[in-house]
């Protein structure tokens, strides 16, 4: 038995994340008492659906739910189509940010005009505790980039550096953000050197450090003052 | 209804032809199935008929191959269905909490449609099994396969130490193996 073994049953639920789950599925595959528990759930598979009281469907369901498929049928090549007609290269990498970036687009500007004082610390930290730590992946091209929350005691900063990123025109910057269930916040604004190197420290207020990120995400914007994301994500990931 | 294909040859159909009258045929089979085990997991009737929505989506676009290896058509159905509500399930428990609690046994209905014997047959099995368990082995199956909530979750739920939350488990499970293949079930 070793802890991999406790992750059984969320393996089963599906409650693990990617790298959680071939971690576990490389344990799986050496373990006889994850594989024993696995069999027995999957052989009561067929039985336990069953054990569901007789329930009738709300009134209307199937005209609702044929009504929608045929919607969707001019679409229906062999292959997978995007559903939303947005970039198929953003969606094919990080459909979800991609998706809560466009879906905040009303989000929250009020927010920003009392963290605008926080924004855009570029100073070199020394480094205490990370906290967290993110490889940025691309949505495409080749840039590269890193993400940590340091503790340093007193403040909680967010660190990002990146790389092979391509140049700026005119006013554009890169700009960070942290989302929390799909809400964008800014979080430190960059721009590059000839070499396509960037990075930010970014000092996060009390508000931020209590708040429980689940993704980092670095775009292109026309100026420094997108107070909401406008353009395309060039890195991102989960935290 | 008495002439009805076997389910996987209205599954071709609906691969190989995009017949939409198969794929209607399928679902008039096992709506009532499928909801009503959607319905035991998410306990919330606008997340089951949208799980539903995005099965048969689906199947209808070839998003989710389908081969007689992988089991029986309507097993491959039903493990979808759990896939499904799991993912809805994981969306709504990011927002809110919700009670597990077994409600609404209103809408329960007592008919079950004959065209689907084997619910009546395997129904009943696996519900006096189910019976059979003890009152917290009944619940953290209900938690665990039905509820599809983490390790972490159940024992805050049961108030059990989270060490013994998968021993338990598994007690349940076998007891509920061993129950069905007394009743000359269903067991591969
Ligand atoms: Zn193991």
């Amino acid at each position: 038995m070793t802890q991999q073994c406790d992750r059984v049953l969320d393996y089963y639920n599906q409650h693990l994340n990617d790298i959680e789950k071939a971690a576990f599925e490389k344990h799986l595959s050496e373990c006889a008492d994850c594989q024993e528990m696995l069999s027995d759930l999957r052989s009561l598979e067929d039985a336990l659906p069953f054990a569901a009281e007789p329930v009738e469907p709300p009134s209307g369901m199937e005209e609702r739910i044929f009504a929608h498929i045929e919607t969707q049928d001019s679409s229906r090549p062999a292959e997978s189509t995007p559903m939303r007609p947005s970039k198929k290269k953003r969606q094919w990498m990080m459909p979800s940010v991609a998706a809560l970036l466009a879906i905040s687009l009303f989000g929250n500007a009020y927010l920003f005009t009392q963290l605008s004082d926080n924004a855009d610390i570029v100073e070199q930290a020394t480094i205490d505790q990370v906290l967290q730590y993110a490889e940025l992946a691309p949505t495409e091209g080749d840039a590269s980039g890193t993400a940590s929350i340091i503790d340093q005691g007193e403040e909680k900063r967010l660190v990002v550096q990146a790389s092979n990123l391509s140049a700026l025109s005119a006013e554009e910057v890169y700009q960070v953000w942290l989302l929390q269930d799909g809400q964008p916040e800014r979080a430190g604004t960059f721009v590059i050197d000839n070499e396509g190197r960037g990075s930010v420290i970014f000092s996060m207020n009390e508000e931020f450090a209590e708040r429980d990120w689940d993704t980092v995400a670095v775009t292109l914007e026309p100026d420094a003052n997108s107070e909401l994301p406008e353009g395309d994500i060039i890195l991102a990931s989960e935290l | 209804m008495s002439q009805q294909l076997p389910d996987i040859d209205l599954y071709q159909k609906v691969v190989h032809e995009q017949d939409a009258a198969a794929l209607r045929q399928l679902y008039q089979k096992y709506e009532k199935l499928i909801y009503s085990f959607s319905y035991k997991m998410t306990q919330d009737q606008e997340v089951s008929e949208e799980a539903i929505q995005e099965v048969f989506l689906k199947l209808w676009k070839k998003h989710a191959p389908y081969d007689e290896s992988k089991g029986k058509f309507s097993s491959w159905l039903l493990t979808m269905t759990r896939n499904t509500c799991l993912d809805a399930l994981r969306k709504r428990n990011r927002h809110e909490t919700v009670e597990y609690i077994e409600k609404d046994t209103l809408r329960v209905t007592e008919e079950t449609p004959a065209d689907i014997l084997e619910w009546k047959e395997q129904g009943s099995a696996i519900q006096e099994c189910m019976s059979g368990l003890k009152e917290e082995q009944q619940h953290i199956v209900q938690l665990f396969y039905f509820n599809g909530l983490t390790q972490q979750a159940i024992s805050k739920e049961t108030d059990t130490p989270l060490g013994t939350i998968k021993g338990r488990i598994r007690l349940a499970l076998k007891h509920l193996k061993a129950c069905l293949k007394g009743k000359g079930g269903h067991e591969e």
